[in-house]
């Protein structure tokens, strides 16, 4: 890196969370607009979020081990499910990545100092936090938590006692907060790359995100109005969604899934990204197919946006749709399978070396292939009329979003930890926490993909005995991997406290982030950097030291 | 970042990396497809259920006033075009004349907003409103006309209301000066949002009141 | 946060600054674009139009009706986006290509979702 000069002595400010640079106390966090140190609110808001959601998937694994009623009503389930569903989706998966990453990593990926906007950044901020008090007031007010599942479908959330309104304005809320994230990662990539840094020397994880940003800036929207609509609807009733006035229910699923199929991708894509900077560093070797990968991410972010009627195969959609949308969703396998091949490849006579981040990206490949191959079981019109709505879309699910982008924020929590806080975890016990969570995790879902074949419905809080043996192997499997969760962030919040100082550069990375001191300082750069050569050009990277 | 003691300013020419004015444009470009996006999904709505109900929806559009629609076009393509004239004017340093524009682009808003609350109230009167017992009684197709007609003519409304909340904050600001002639985006952008607005009101009309 | 929000709608509006070291030349957002008559002519042809698709309304045209509405709709607002939005002069690609972008994917939207419409 040819700024590596600029370095010296630029940073008497010290690191971004130093207090004495900065305003000290709460205040000085809650009114920054520094990209770092909203990143880090980020992190901490979703972490708590994530953690809440945990315990209430524990808590209904708890209540499916046996068959009959073991700790709650089934009313109870329903909130629960809900509950669960509407924090993963809206508040941990759907802004995860960008907004930690997105803002913490992004600017120093491509030398820039800050986000774009930075005040709209924090302001973006301030909506995401108010979109989710909006959402936990929905469970305590007005006819308690909504039990519609996340989907919201009509007609049943026109017709619900309970609070449907304000959790639907919530998601508008952390939409529109989704949606300036979006505005300021695009703006950010097009007008603050630093010099030399040209589209093609771009980090692919800055190609995830963007690719990510134009999805949620596109299909955003979409939610946004079906979310007013159900509002609207149900305070005065306009009918659009109502079939008694002559509505279309149908419409509302096309409305939603319009967005909510490519918000998958505004979960997985980023990750994907951040697996394409991760192999290349610990397999010491280029990345197989720079451009295919970069090109794979628009192609998916295009034509995933183009699917979302294989959500809708069993519900009455005509014939002539299903086709058409099953057609276009094998589609996506190909630029899928292209990231994961080129992931191998690259692999592939590499000097691998064995560390946390690495064994998240490997376990991530694992699942994703897995979450992707049962996808295209139900992506096939025939299969999915008996696996629809069964324990084997939830399994299909989980395995793409839990196995690929909750293993993937691990992975990128425990690649940018020495960039976060200056120290480093405990790598052995970093190795075993990855180990339990990664077997917890097969050993819980796996079966549900059998159930799911044997019938199993989802969203059921009872069950056949038949079933009996398997939901316990699989409660067995949650409390081992929710042990494996505690491990890991124990091992993380231990390493931020005591851990040992960690280097500048530990992974020996070629990206302009390893390029600055660790902990990162408050500004970035006095003088922006100049690129000169690749993001995975290792050859060079020893000069650094 | 305001700094205390941090020597280097946060937004120094140089922490700006190469700096270029395109920044707050794109910024606002990418607003303005999220809303053309969010009308885009009631378009959508609409498309189905006029092909749907054609029949209905020729005879409810029947129920408009089209001198009311055709006034409020033209008071508000009017606005559009003294919008655009004020932030001219302001840019070629006449920013009293940029303040008049401003002004009767304001006065414009208002008209629009008066003559659509006269024209909602005659529909109310006549018993024209979602759950009215009188639409509830017409069939399926009157019922979504109308029931999309105040959704998009409120959500409409709601933008209109925005855009002139942002140019009178233009105006004000050019008036104590500290809107300046070199940094005149805050204008331009609100323009934007206003000339979307009457975007967003050239497809209304035709498809609400011209279908008769 | 009304500041915070203030703010953040400023934030957007970063305009070139002649004492910066303008990056990409100087095209000007500060510099107007367009005339006076240029843009009072816009407003005439739109004025007309409106007439026009008005008058247009009590024609039968049948079919026909919705389409032609439609296509003057279209012109207009495009007179709109290219004239007082000053799109005619931008020189970002980026920023030239996101509406017609944008409404491309509408259509595939409505147009996919038309494929349920009519078949089912």
């Amino acid at each position: 890196m040819a700024e590596t000069a600029a370095h010296a002595g630029a940073y008497g400010e010290g690191p971004y969370f130093n207090p004495e640079t900065v305003k000290p106390g709460p205040a000085g966090w809650l009114t920054t607009t520094n990209h770092k140190r909203i990143g880090v609110m980020y992190l901490s808001l979703i972490a708590t979020f994530f953690s809440v959601a945990v315990i209430l998937g524990l808590l209904m694994r708890i209540e499916l081990m046996y068959p009959g009623q073991q700790i709650m009503s089934a009313k109870v389930f329903n909130a629960m499910f809900t509950l669960h569903g509407v924090i993963q989706i809206f508040l941990v998966v759907i802004p995860g990545i960008p907004t930690i990453f997105g803002n913490f990593s992004l600017p120093t990926l491509i030398g820039a100092n800050d986000m774009a906007f930075p005040k709209l950044n924090l302001f973006t901020f301030y909506l995401f936090v108010a979109g989710a008090a909006l959402a936990i007031g929905s469970c305590f007010t007005g006819g308690g938590a909504p039990d519609t599942g996340w989907t919201f479908y009509v007609p049943f959330s026109l017709k619900t006692a309970v609070n449907v309104p304000l959790a639907t304005f919530a998601v508008f809320v952390l939409g529109m907060s989704s949606i300036l994230t979006g505005v300021n990662i695009v703006s950010t990539v097009h007008t603050l790359r630093a010099p030399g840094m040209d589209f093609g020397k771009m980090p692919l994880s800055v190609w995830g995100l963007y690719s990510t940003a134009w999805v949620q800036i596109l299909a955003t929207p979409i939610i946004g109005i079906t979310m007013l609509l159900i509002v609207v609807e149900r305070i005065f009733g306009i009918g659009v969604f109502d079939p008694t006035k002559g509505g279309d229910p149908l419409l509302y699923q096309h409305l939603f899934w319009i967005y909510s199929h490519p918000a998958v991708y505004i979960m997985i894509l980023p990750a994907m990204g951040i697996m394409s900077d991760l192999f290349p560093v610990f397999s010491r070797k280029n990345i197989f197919g720079y451009k295919m990968i970069a090109f794979s991410s628009l192609a998916i972010a295009s034509v995933g946006s183009l699917v979302w009627g294989h959500h809708m195969y069993v519900n009455g959609q005509s014939d002539t749709a299903g086709i058409i949308f099953s057609l276009l969703t094998f589609l996506v396998a190909v630029p899928s399978a292209i990231k994961v091949v080129n992931w191998l490849a690259t692999m592939y006579k590499g000097s691998i070396r064995v560390e946390a981040p690495f064994l998240y990206a490997l376990s991530f490949v694992w699942l994703f292939t897995i979450g992707g191959l049962t996808g295209m079981f139900l992506g096939g019109l025939s299969t999915d009329v008996p696996l629809h709505d069964t324990y084997f879309v939830v399994g299909h699910f989980h395995y793409i979003i839990f196995g690929g982008t909750g293993f993937g924020i691990f992975a990128a929590l425990y690649y940018w930890f020495p960039k976060l806080t200056g120290r480093m975890y405990e790598k052995r016990f970093a190795i075993v926490a990855w180990l339990t969570t990664f077997v917890g995790f097969n050993v819980f879902y796996f079966p549900y993909f059998v159930m799911g074949w044997q019938g199993m419905p989802r969203r059921y809080f009872d069950f056949p005995a038949k079933f009996t043996e398997l939901q316990v192997v699989s409660s067995i499997g949650s409390y081992i991997m929710v042990i494996g969760i505690a491990m890991i962030i124990g091992n993380l919040l231990r390493g931020a406290k005591k851990g040992e100082k960690a280097p500048d550069n530990p992974w020996q990375g070629a990206t302009l982030d390893w390029s600055l001191p660790s902990p990162a300082p408050l500004e970035n750069w006095d003088v922006p950097p100049t690129v000169t050569r690749g993001p995975y050009e290792f050859n060079h990277s020893e000069d650094d030291k | 970042m305001s700094g205390t003691s941090a020597p280097a300013t946060a937004h120094g020419p140089h922490h700006a990396g190469p700096y270029n004015p395109a920044k707050g444009r794109l910024g606002m470009w990418l607003f303005i497809c999220t809303e053309v996006l969010l009308f885009g999904g009631l378009f959508l709505l609409y498309a189905v259920y006029r092909y749907r109900y054609a029949e209905a929806f020729h005879a409810a559009s029947g129920l408009l006033d089209r001198l009311f629609g055709t006034a409020n076009t033209i008071v508000l393509i009017t606005s559009s075009l003294t919008v655009v004239l004020a932030i001219f004017e302001f840019e070629r340093g006449k920013p009293t004349r940029a303040r008049n524009y401003l002004l009767f682009t304001l006065l414009c808003g208002l008209a629009f907003l008066v003559i659509k609350s006269f024209e909602w109230g005659a529909k109310f009167e006549h018993g024209l409103y979602p759950n009215a017992p009188h639409l509830m009684s017409m069939g399926f197709g009157e019922i979504l006309y109308f029931g999309l007609y105040f959704t998009m003519t409120g959500l409409h409304a709601i933008h209109v209301i925005v855009g002139m909340s942002v140019l009178f904050v233009a105006w004000r600001r050019i008036g104590k000066g500290t809107l300046m002639r070199t940094r005149p985006a805050f204008l331009e952008n609100g323009g934007l949002f206003w000339h979307l607005v009457d975007v967003i009101w050239i497809f209304l009309f035709p498809l609400f009141y011209l279908i008769s | 946060m009304s500041k915070l929000t203030r703010q953040a709608i400023e934030e957007l509006n970063a305009c070139d600054d002649p004492d910066l070291d303008v990056h990409g030349g100087t095209h000007g957002i500060c510099h107007p674009h367009g005339s006076i008559r240029l843009f009072v002519g816009i407003w005439a042809a739109l004025i007309a139009f409106t007439f026009l698709t008005v008058a247009m309304a009590s024609w039968e045209l049948g079919a026909l009706s919705i389409v032609a509405v439609l296509a003057i709709a279209a012109t207009k607002s495009t007179l709109v986006f290219l004239g007082f939005m000053h799109l005619w002069w931008e020189d970002k690609l980026v920023i030239k290509i996101l509406i017609p972008v944008v409404l491309v994917l509408l259509a595939i939207f409505i147009g996919l979702t038309y494929t349920d419409i009519l078949y089912r």
